[in-house]
Parts: C-alpha cells; sequence; structure tokens
C-alpha cells in the first residue's frame, strides 16, 4: 500500500515536470513565431499603407489580436491567431511588391556640355581717330569684307563690342565706345543692306584692354570694334 | 425577501463595476452600421485603409466575443468605431 502511493506520488511528481517543461516550450515557440512575423511586418516598406491598404489592416488587426492574447497570456488563442497573422503579413508584402514595385535607380542626368564659345575676332583695321566714332576710309575695306560675308550668310547674327583707349574718363569712354559700335552697325547696314536685327551693339569703354594704355601703339590697338557671333 | 433584495443588489453593483468592460452584440451592430455607412459614402476607395482596418478590429471583436473577452472585445470593438468614424468622415 505504501509502496503504490509512493508509486502514484511519483508518477504525478513526473507528469507535472513533464506536462510543465513540454508547456514552457511551447511557450517560447509561440512566442518565437509571433516575433517572426512581427519582424517582416516592421520591415515592410513605408509606404505599404497607401500601396495596399487592405492587406495592410488585415495584418495589422491580426498582429493586434495575437498581441492581445499574448500580453494576457492566452497561448492557445495566440497559437491560433499567429498563422492567420502572418499569411496577412506575407499577402502584405506581396501586395506592396505587386502594386508598388521599388522604382530602379534613375542614373543621374549627364553633366551639362561645356558652353561653346562663340567665336570672337577683332576685325583687323578698324581703328577710330583718339576721341572720334567716324568710320576712317582705311577702316573701309575691312567692313567691306565683313558686309559681304553677312550678305553671304544670311542666318549670321553678330554683336559688335565697341572699345577704347583709357584716355578720358570711364563715364565718357563708355559712351564713345557705344558710339563706336553704333557707328560700324550703321555702316553695314546702309552699305550692304544688313538687317539692322542681326547685329547687336555694346560698348565696353576702357574696360577690356587688349594691349598695353602706357603706349601709344597700345592705345591705338585698344580703340577697336570686336565682332562677336551670335548666330550662325 | 431580504436575502432576494440583497442578491439583487450584488448583482446590479457586480454589473456596474464591470459594466465598463460590457461589449454586447447590439455594440457590434453599432459599429457595423457605420462601416455600411462609411462603405456607402465610398470609404472603400476614399479611405481604403481607415475602412479596412475597423472591419479587421471588428472581426477581432466579434472574435473576442466569441471567446467571452468582454474586455478586449469593448477594446477592439472601440478601435473599429473609431476606424469606421475616420474613414467616413474621411469619405464625406
Amino acid at each position: 500500500m505504501f509502496s503504490s502511493k509512493r508509486l502514484l506520488l511519483l508518477m504525478l511528481g513526473l507528469s507535472l515536470l513533464v506536462f510543465g517543461c513540454t508547456s514552457a516550450a511551447t511557450r517560447q515557440a509561440i512566442q518565437s513565431d509571433y516575433e517572426n512575423t512581427l519582424r517582416v511586418f516592421n520591415k515592410l516598406p513605408a509606404n505599404a499603407k497607401d500601396c495596399a491598404p487592405q492587406e495592410y489592416a488585415k495584418a495589422e488587426g491580426r498582429i493586434a489580436h495575437v498581441e492581445e492574447e499574448l500580453s494576457e497570456k492566452h497561448w492557445s488563442y495566440a497559437k491560433k491567431y499567429i498563422p492567420e497573422a502572418d499569411e496577412a503579413v506575407r499577402k502584405t508584402a506581396a501586395a506592396v511588391k505587386r502594386k508598388c514595385p521599388p522604382r530602379a535607380k534613375v542614373a543621374p542626368p549627364p553633366p551639362p556640355p561645356p558652353p561653346v564659345e562663340k567665336p570672337t575676332f577683332v576685325l583687323e583695321g578698324i581703328t577710330f581717330d583718339i576721341d572720334k566714332a567716324t568710320i576712317r576710309p582705311t577702316s573701309e575695306v575691312t567692313l567691306k569684307e565683313a558686309g559681304s560675308v553677312m550678305q553671304k550668310f544670311s542666318s549670321v547674327k553678330v554683336r559688335i563690342e565697341g572699345h577704347t583707349d583709357s584716355t578720358g574718363s570711364d563715364a565718357y569712354n563708355q559712351g564713345l565706345s557705344e558710339r563706336r559700335a553704333n557707328s560700324v552697325k550703321d555702316y553695314l547696314v546702309t552699305n550692304f543692306s544688313i538687317d539692322a536685327g542681326r547685329i547687336d551693339t555694346v560698348g565696353f569703354g576702357e574696360a577690356k584692354p587688349i594691349a598695353d594704355n602706357k603706349t601709344k601703339e597700345g592705345r591705338a590697338q585698344n580703340r577697336r570694334i570686336q565682332f562677336v557671333v551670335t548666330a550662325q | 425577501m431580504k436575502g432576494w433584495r440583497g442578491l439583487l443588489m450584488l448583482c446590479a453593483a457586480l454589473y456596474l463595476l464591470g459594466g465598463c468592460a460590457v461589449y454586447t452584440p447590439r455594440d457590434v451592430k453599432g459599429v457595423e452600421d457605420l462601416i455600411n455607412q462609411a462603405a456607402a459614402a465610398g470609404a472603400e476607395k476614399k479611405a481604403p485603409y481607415e475602412y479596412y482596418s475597423a472591419k479587421e478590429f471588428l472581426s477581432n471583436a466579434k472574435d473576442e466575443l466569441g471567446e467571452a473577452d468582454d474586455k478586449n472585445a469593448k477594446m477592439f470593438g472601440e478601435k473599429a468605431r473609431a476606424q469606421a468614424e475616420k474613414a467616413l468622415q474621411m469619405s464625406k
């Protein structure tokens, strides 16, 4: 009798031990399953809610359900709802992938091409007397060549830039350079019937010398006209 | 007779104490109506996340009712109501 009681107690203890351990292992497995599902859910892209709102809402709801059961230690219910949550999360991931595929990386736009330098040239021989803007007879040879070219190539547009030497005030030289540029334009328009719209003029005064203003020769070179081709 | 009165008072007190966590099929019906109103207002297109979220939380609430867990049923039911109201508001 005594030994059978002891046997009964032993069996009871053993079964408690066995069931207790199994229960702890199950709880751990449930918790682990839930964490795996949650990990996948948290890795969904930021736009998942907008991309797949129906699937996202379902996954969120299922996860909330499992979370609630776990917080109350309703292990059997948690175990029941985890597969549903897992399936909902995976469906959401698939829907997001299908509806909003990640955009291929767009190559950065190529750098803009370097600006094409517009051909600039000094028409040799167009010089002016000191403090004058009138075309000298010696300049006419060069201007006739320029006029002929502009007649031949009617699409060519130019900008005529007038320059002075450093003699005189800046303001005066500015006006003088503009008058020189306009004087050349008038010559081309009058003598070669060049459309005035094809010629712009600008004066730079003494601001852009090409030679030394301390010498007579240098100042003569600085009193010049420069052509810039703006359209070919 | 005195015993009956005491029992009734105890029942009433228990009902009041647990009242906060009581969630009934009538509550479920109230949220369902709200969801239907939102659907009629076009929530499925205009506020899809809120609309489906309301449906999901209501489904959770029903599950909890089935498990006789009034507390969680109420918690999910209230979430469902809030989302349904939001969906309706966004669809107007």
